[in-house]
């Protein structure tokens, strides 16, 4: 260790506190963030549960049950990714470059796909396309020989999944651009048409690389819709669900784990530590005044149509799922009902209530631990700082499925025996969602003055009074973004709790499921309608939360 | 006397942000003392290592090597919140989210005195910085002026044993500076409080200072009091950062215990004084620094030497002239112009220097 680093920990080691708090981050990401990773690498190594070998892998690579799913999702993750981005691409050149109008409307439709639960696309397609669809069976008489369950029908539901988070990626980029340069290269007699494809396109180039591997990842590591939706099109993170679940053999289950996350590492490192110092453009949140160069009128109507058609399609899906969960039966027998909403209320109340409680302890925890993460590593110095923000981002790199196999396997024994508990849900919760609020954290406190926090010291304050007297207020926002956001997420997701519900705390995704799988898709609306419910909810709380405590609020009301 | 605060051979090291290997010397083995009550200030262009001497002082940044000492305390270990410093932020660092009451008292709470007492200590430092009515407005709704009296406030109400400040008036206007660096002047005065204070203007450093540090490349290069330093320059860098300067060559012909005789190039002679303790030898070949302001127009027989004037630019309180000079191109300043007869472009002039203006460095 050089001098410079034992200075620093010299230091450090002067406030207990300060201290303290590096060192609870430290153990809880390596308990929680890195051992059950490391259990699902290590199981795939024991086939037998004692001694390592790599027969696992080999049977991964050799039997053609083990190698499609692979390939499938590979196929599948790069079909998403381009044609996700293709979408968001337009969509976001049409509200950032095109003018078209509503584009208030616009962009809030296309962020119905990312705050709504994941699979309530996937129960659309079925309901519209599935052998009792409302479009295949009912308006085409089944005349339409299309299978929604497969490669087609994952496709179609996965994009308009994930084409909203390339579409906000790629907005922010065409946003940073300095609309000169384009004034600039028109000025120098480029037609439009080349302006774009010389000067726009190139310079939007990181925005939709770092795009594509973030929807090819998401793609991947989706388990909902694949649940529900890949009928005898097999990929790798409902085959290791099954291979665990269903065959209980958990080495090759977590083989296949395994095997989904190492694309999805890599796509992240690519992204984060490669791709990020490429861009040409910062992106710093706070869009340059916006001028646009009115385009042809053609141009116009054209980009118009297309976001209209995207964001038709999207309320024709929402909107379906809200007219089946007032239908009696499905396909069959579509009188007006409130049945299904009784059911969810009263036989479900159960999973409504645990899945609520969950959520509400799961927040605050992932939120408040996020900010401190952000703290210690955007604003203190000490060595392995670089680390503990890579780990505490690394599971968004880590697909769900590989998260849940490991709790599963990690908190199975002593001394952290933690199955069937509502911890290790919990659990669950805080560290998937740890990386929004380290990431907004830490964005926000480098929009934060040091020297705002070095006054406080100075003044006499503690680093410990100093988080929460200067910069926990000023982090607000952020940390309001960060509770939302885990707190939907929490309750909307499904693919690491799965492996961690237990007989005594269920969820309503859980129920969700549950319902599709018995065929019961009124009340798989209706429990989705509920939770989409409860999302909305959470979202005017935000607001009015933010009103209440964020200090730009407080100082626009001392004006007034 | 004993120093307050004494600063000992202080080195740090940055790493560099472009190439990994390489190191920046920031601050490169400075000592130097502050006296109780005294106000200090570190002088030097950009980069020189000025702010991070300063941190360090402060806490803010741990030293490579050395050792910070105040009150005869060796403070290298403690946190900038253990540590009896206050500092005024070049950029104010105000809290955005308190009042300006808020702000100033929340040293005081961090100091745990009772609730009457910092309000009564509050108000009385807002009516030192004539800030008083202004209390219940968060710092967004302050102008630039009246923050860097929040600022101020906020260090002074602590009754630091030490007062830092980093260029506290550069962001202000012109107009304002000059207001506030007397006011500052005042109140330090006043109040007595050891400061070491930061600045790149030389004039805020000469107007405002007991002593001034000035410091190249991380290094301290001259020590004294702001009169001595515009006096006896270390050096070339000193005489050129302080004040203008013409500088000729010349030879030390005659050296007496604080004085000497010079030759210049062209053969004339002149007197100059010497600081108390230097090395000149006699004979040694030197640069000689004349004052703009210390040079008269005067007959081109008696003159040290004479030229031609190229430029004369009138700014009312003063006139300044280029003269080209066998010498070299010397700039010359008259203050009260109107009293006298001016001369023209073209014009042959004698130039006569003023012993007070002339000053003697090595050539180096
Ligand atoms: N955190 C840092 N990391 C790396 N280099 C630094 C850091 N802080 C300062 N430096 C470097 O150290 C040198 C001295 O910087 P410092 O801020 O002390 O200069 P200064 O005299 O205050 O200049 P200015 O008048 O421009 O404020 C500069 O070369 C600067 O680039
Ligand atoms: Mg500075």
């Amino acid at each position: 260790m050089d001098m410079y680093a034992f200075k620093q920990l010299k230091r450090i080691w002067n406030e207990p506190v300060l201290m303290a708090m590096i060192i609870l981050v430290v153990v809880l990401l390596i308990v929680f963030v890195i051992y059950p990773i490391t259990m699902v690498f290590l199981k795939s190594l024991q086939p037998t549960g004692e001694g390592f070998d790599l027969k696992v892998y080999k049977d991964l690579f050799t039997k053609k049950y083990f190698r499609v799913p692979f390939f499938n999702s590979l196929k599948l993750g790069v079909s998403v990714a381009s044609v996700g981005v293709l979408v968001g691409y337009i969509f976001a050149y049409a509200i950032t470059r095109v003018n078209i109008p509503g584009k208030t409307f616009f962009r809030t439709a296309a962020s119905f796909p990312i705050i709504s639960p994941p699979f309530v696309i996937a129960l659309a397609a079925i309901l519209l396309f599935g052998r009792n669809g409302l479009i295949t069976h009912r308006l085409l008489n089944d005349r339409l020989r299309f299978d929604i369950y497969g490669f087609w029908g994952l496709l179609i539901v996965e994009t308009l999944a994930y084409f909203p988070t390339a579409f906000m990626t790629m907005e922010g980029i065409l946003q940073s651009i300095d609309p000169a340069l384009e004034e600039a290269s028109l000025s120098l007699k480029a037609s439009k048409w080349k302006t774009f494809w010389k000067v726009t396109f190139p310079l939007s180039m990181p925005g939709i690389l770092a795009s594509w591997l973030l929807v090819f990842s998401q793609s991947m590591a989706d388990f909902g819709n694949p649940l529900i939706l890949s009928g005898n099109y097999h990929v790798l993170s409902v085959a290791a669900y099954l291979e665990i679940t269903g065959s209980y053999r958990i080495p090759y289950g977590s083989g296949l784990a395994i095997l989904l996350l190492i694309p999805t590492l890599i796509a992240f490192f690519v992204q984060r530590y490669w791709l990020s110092r490429k861009s040409y453009v910062t992106v710093t949140g706070k869009p340059s005044a916006m001028r646009i160069l009115e385009p042809a009128k053609w141009v116009k109507v054209l980009f118009t149509l297309i976001s209209a058609f995207m964001v038709g399609v999207i309320f024709l899906f929402y909107g379906t799922v809200f007219y089946g969960s007032f239908t009696k039966l499905w396909g069959v027998n579509h009188t007006f009902t409130l049945d299904n909403y009784r059911y969810v209320f009263d036989i479900g109340s159960e999973y409504l209530k645990d899945t609520l409680f969950l959520a509400a302890i799961a927040t605050p925890l992932s939120g408040f631990l996020g900010m401190l993460t952000a703290y210690l590593v955007a604003r203190k110095e000490f060595p392995g700082r670089r680390v503990i923000e890579a780990m505490s981002l690394l599971t968004f790199a880590v697909p769900g499925t590989v998260v849940g196999i490991g709790y599963l396997l990690a908190f199975n024994q002593k001394p952290l025996m933690l199955t069937g508990t509502a911890l290790i849900i919990i659990l669950v919760f805080v560290f998937r969602h740890l990386p929004v609020g380290v990431q907004n954290g830490v964005a926000a406190l480098y929009q934060i003055d040091p020297a705002i926090e070095e006054a406080s010291l100075d003044l006499g304050a503690s680093s410990y009074r100093t988080f929460w007297k200067i910069t926990m207020p000023l982090m607000m926002p952020a940390l309001f973004t960060a509770l939302f956001y885990t707190f939907v997420k929490s309750m909307t997701a499904i693919s690491a709790v799965i492996f961690v519900v237990s007989g005594k705390w269920q969820l309503i995704t859980v129920a969700i499921l549950g319902s599709v799988e018995n065929s019961d898709l009124a009340q798989a609306a209706a429990y989705s309608y509920v939770l989409i419910g409860f999302v909305v909810a959470a979202m005017f709380l935000l607001r009015w939360v933010t009103n209440i405590f964020s200090y730009q609020e407080r100082i626009r009301r001392a004006r007034a | 006397m004993a120093y307050y605060v004494e600063v000992k051979n202080l080195v740090k090291l940055f790493r560099s942000h472009d190439s990994r290997s390489s190191v920046v010397r920031a601050v490169d083995g400075v000592s130097f003392g502050v006296r109780e009550g005294e106000l200090v200030t570190l002088l030097g262009p950009s980069g020189c290592g000025k702010t991070t001497t300063l941190r360090l002082i402060g806490g803010f940044e741990i030293p490579t090597e050395g050792d910070i000492l105040i009150d005869g305390v060796r403070v290298n270990d403690q946190p900038p919140n253990a540590r009896p410093t206050s500092m005024v932020f070049q950029s104010y660092a105000l809290f955005p989210h308190m009042t300006v009451f808020e702000n100033i008292a929340y040293g005081l709470k961090n100091k745990r005195l009772p609730q009457d007492e910092i309000k009564k200590k509050v108000f009385e430092v807002l009516e030192m910085v004539g800030l008083q009515g202004l209390e219940r407005r968060y710092p967004g709704q302050l102008s630039g002026g009246q923050q860097q009296r929040v600022a101020l406030a906020r260090a002074i109400v602590m009754e630091p044993k030490v007062l830092l400040l980093d260029e506290p008036l550069s962001n202000l206007d012109a107009k304002l500076r000059e207001q506030m660096r007397v006011e500052l002047k005042k109140l330090q005065t006043r109040l007595k409080i050891t400061s070491i204070y930061v600045t790149h203007d030389q004039l805020e450093a000469m107007t405002l200072s007991d002593r001034v540090i000035v410091m190249k490349e991380g290094k301290i290069v001259q020590m004294d009091s702001p009169e001595r330093v515009y006096r006896f320059p270390a050096n070339r860098f000193v005489a050129g950062f302080i004040g203008k300067a013409n500088f000729l060559n010349g030879k030390i012909e005659r050296l007496e215990e604080s004085a000497c005789e010079l030759r210049l190039v062209n053969g004339t002679s002149l007197k100059a004084d010497l600081p108390d303790k230097h090395d000149f030898t006699t004979g040694e070949e030197v640069l000689v620094v004349v004052r703009p302001e210390g040079i008269t127009f005067c007959d081109t027989d008696k003159a040290h030497v004479s030229g031609r004037v190229v430029s004369r630019i009138y700014t009312g309180s003063a006139a300044s002239f280029e003269v080209e000079t066998d010498q070299g191109v010397l700039t010359v300043e008259i203050s009260n112009p109107l009293s006298l007869r001016l001369p023209s472009i073209n014009e042959t002039v004698g130039l006569c220097f003023s012993r007070t203006a002339v000053s003697v460095v090595k050539t180096e």
